[in-house]
C-alpha cells in the first residue's frame, strides 16, 4: 500500500516554508535594529 | 559561455571579487577590536540575540543545505526534504545545552577543553581525534564544494574558485577572528534567506504547488510517497549525525561562549527555527523539475537548473550569491573553531611549558599576546593545509567526487565521520547534567561507538551509521552512568578568574 501525500498538505509545506523564510528575514532585520537601538549587539 | 554553466565566467568572476571584497572590508571593520584572545576567540562574550541567532542559522546553511536538498528532493522524494530538516533538531536540542555551558565554563573556550576537565586526558586525546577529523573532513569537503560549484555554475576554473573562496575567508578570519566571523554571518543569513524565497516565489508562481503534485502523481508518485523505506532511513540517520555535529562540535561550542549570559539558548532556538524551511524552500525545486519540463542531467545542480530555466539570469546571479554566502558562512566558522582547538588545546601547553622552562624577560609578549600571535599562524596554517588538501584534484576527480556514489561522495564521505560524531552525543549531553561518569567509560562509549558505527557504514549502507555509532555509545554511557558514583565537581570546569579563585 502506498500512502501519497495530499496535494493540500504538499502545497501547505511549500507556502509555509516560503512564508516562514519571509518572516525569518525581517524579524532577524527588526531584532538587529532594536539590538542596535539598545546598544546590545555585542 | 558554456551552455552547461548559468551565468557567463565574466559575471561569476565580477561576483566573486565583489563579494571578496566586501567579506574581507567587512570582517577587518569589525575585526578591529578582536586584538586580544578573548576577543578573537569568542567575540568578548557579549554577543546578543539577533547576531547569535543570525550566526546560528547561516553557520548550518552550508552549500549542501541549498544544493543538496533539491538533490536529495528529486531523489528521496518529500521525505528527502523533511529528512533534511531534522537537522534543525540538532539545534533546538543544543539550546538549552549551551545555556548550561555558558553558566558552567563562563571562561570556556573550547569543546575539548570540557572534556578534559570533565573526563581526563585518555577521553580529550579520542575527543580531539574526532572533532579534528571532523573538522578538517568539512572544511576540505566546503573548499571543494566550492571549487565544484562555482565551476558549474559560472566555469571559473575549480582550482581558481576554490583558492579565492578559502583566501576570503581566510583573510577576515584572521583578522577579524569572531567577531568577523559573526559579523559576516548576520548579513549572509539574510541574503541566503532572501534570496531562497526570492527563487522560491518565482518558481511557486510558473509551477503552483498543485501543479507540481499533479505531475510527480503522473510521472514519479513514488516522491510523493510517505513510505519511502530509504528516505525514512535517511530522515533518523540525519538527525542523529546533525545532533552529533552540534554537541561535539567547537564551532557550536565557541558560540555558546561568545553568547552574552542569557542570549545562548534562545539564540540557538531562533537559529535552529530560521533554518528550519530552508531545506524544503530550496529543497522543493529540485521536485519542480519534473512538473517544468526540465531535463536535469546532472543532480546535484537542480537548484540552479530550475532557478536558471525559471529566471534565467538574474536567477542564476541570486543562486550563485547565496551559494557563495553559504560557502563563506561555514568556512570562516570551521577555520575559526578548528583554529581555536588547535591553539588552546595543543599550542597552549606547549606555550606555558616552555615559558616554565625558560622564563621570558619582563618586558617580553605576554601569554595572551603570544597565543594570538599563534591563533594567527594556526589559522593560515589551517586554510594552506585545506587548500594542498583540495588543490590537486583537477576539475575532472573533483567533480565526480562531488557527484559520485547513490547521494553524491561528498554527502557519503561526510556521513563516514557520523559514527564518529554521534559516538559523543551521549558523553556530552551526560557530562553537563550528571556528576557520574568516568573516564574509561566515556572512552569506551566513543571508541565502541565510532567502530560499530563504521562496520555499519561499510556493511549495512551510509545512511545506519550514525544511527548504529549513536545507539552503541548511549548503552555504553548508560552503563558507565549507572556504575559510576556521582562524585564530580562542576567548579573544577570555571576556569575564569573567579572560578579559578574559588
Amino acid at each position: 500500500m502506498t500512502w501519497i501525500l495530499p496535494a493540500e498538505a504538499f502545497g501547505l509545506l511549500i507556502y509555509g516554508a516560503l512564508a516562514a523564510a519571509t518572516v525569518g528575514a525581517v524579524g532577524l532585520l527588526l531584532l538587529f535594529i532594536s539590538d542596535v537601538r539598545k546598544k546590545s549587539t555585542w | 559561455m558554456n551552455p552547461q554553466h548559468y551565468l557567463p565566467a565574466s559575471w561569476g568572476y565580477g561576483l566573486l571579487v565583489a563579494f571578496g571584497f566586501i567579506w574581507i572590508g567587512l570582517g577587518l571593520w569589525l575585526g578591529r577590536r578582536s586584538r586580544t584572545m578573548e576577543g578573537f576567540t569568542v567575540a568578548g562574550r557579549n554577543v546578543g540575540i539577533a547576531l547569535g541567532a543570525a550566526t546560528t542559522a547561516a553557520t548550518w546553511i552550508t552549500s549542501n543545505t541549498v544544493m543538496l536538498a533539491p538533490q536529495f528532493a528529486l531523489q528521496l522524494g518529500v521525505w528527502g526534504m523533511v529528512a533534511y530538516c531534522t537537522a534543525s533538531i540538532g539545534l533546538l536540542l543544543f539550546a538549552p545545552l549551551s545555556a548550561r555551558i555558558r553558566d558552567l565554563m563562563p571562561g570556556g573556550y573550547t569543546s575539548a577543553e570540557f572534556v578534559r576537565l570533565r573526563y581526563g586526558p585518555s577521553a580529550h586525546i579520542v575527543f580531539m581525534a574526532i572533532s579534528l577529523f571532523y573538522g578538517l573532513t568539512w572544511l576540505v569537503s566546503m573548499a571543494i564544494a566550492g571549487g565544484v560549484l562555482l565551476q558549474a555554475l559560472a566555469g571559473i576554473p575549480y582550482v581558481f574558485g576554490m583558492t579565492a573562496i578559502l583566501f576570503t575567508c581566510v583573510v577576515y578570519t584572521l583578522f577579524g577572528g569572531m567577531f568577523a566571523v559573526i559579523g559576516t554571518d548576520f548579513v549572509q543569513t539574510v541574503i541566503i534567506l532572501v534570496g531562497v524565497v526570492v527563487v522560491g516565489v518565482l518558481v511557486v508562481d510558473t509551477a503552483p504547488p498543485a501543479e507540481i503534485h499533479a505531475t510527480l502523481l503522473e510521472r514519479r508518485p513514488m516522491l510523493l510517497s510517505l513510505a519511502f523505506p530509504a528516505a525514512l532511513m535517511a530522515l533518523f540517520n540525519n538527525m542523529l549525525f546533525g545532533i552529533g555535529e552540534i554537541f561535539h562540535s567547537n564551532v557550536w561550542w565557541s558560540r555558546a561562549f561568545a553568547f552574552r549570559r542569557g542570549v545562548a539558548a534562545k539564540a540557538y532556538g531562533l537559529g535552529a527555527l530560521l533554518w528550519l524551511p530552508i531545506p524544503v524552500a530550496a529543497g522543493f525545486l529540485g521536485l519542480a523539475a519534473p512538473a517544468l519540463g526540465i531535463n536535469v542531467f546532472r543532480a546535484d545542480t537542480v537548484g540552479p537548473t530550475v532557478a536558471a530555466e525559471v529566471l534565467g539570469q538574474t536567477g542564476a546571479v541570486v543562486i550563485f550569491i547565496v551559494v557563495f554566502c553559504s560557502l563563506a558562512s561555514s568556512i570562516d566558522s570551521l577555520l575559526a573553531a578548528t583554529g581555536d582547538l588547535l591553539t588552546h588545546e595543543i599550542v597552549k601547553p606547549l606555550l606555558v611549558a616552555s615559558r616554565r622552562h625558560s622564563p621570558s624577560t619582563p618586558d617580553g609578549p605576554s601569554l595572551d599576546a603570544s597565543l594570538r600571535k599563534a591563533a594567527s599562524v594556526v589559522i593560515v596554517s589551517l586554510g594552506a593545509t585545506t587548500w594542498i588538501a583540495c588543490a590537486p584534484w583537477d576539475q575532472a576527480e573533483a567533480t565526480v567526487w562531488y557527484e559520485g556514489g547513490p547521494i553524491g561522495t561528498l554527502a557519503t564521505i561526510l556521513f563516514f565521520a557520523g559514527p564518529l560524531v554521534g559516538s559523543a552525543i551521549a558523553p556530552i549531553a551526560a557530562g553537563l547534567y550528571s556528576r557520574r561518569g568516568s573516564e574509561v567509560g566515556v572512552v569506551m562509549a566513543m571508541v565502541l561507538g565510532t567502530t560499530a558505527g563504521l562496520i555499519a557504514y561499510f556493511m549495512l549502507g551510509w545512511y545506519t551509521a550514525a544511527l548504529v555509532g549513536t545507539a552503541v555509545s548511549v548503552v555504553v554511557t548508560i552503563f558507565d552512568q549507572v556504575l559510576g558514583r556521582p562524585d564530580f565537581v562542576w567548579s573544577r570546569l570555571d576556569t575564569s578568574e573567579r572560578g579559578s579563585e574559588t
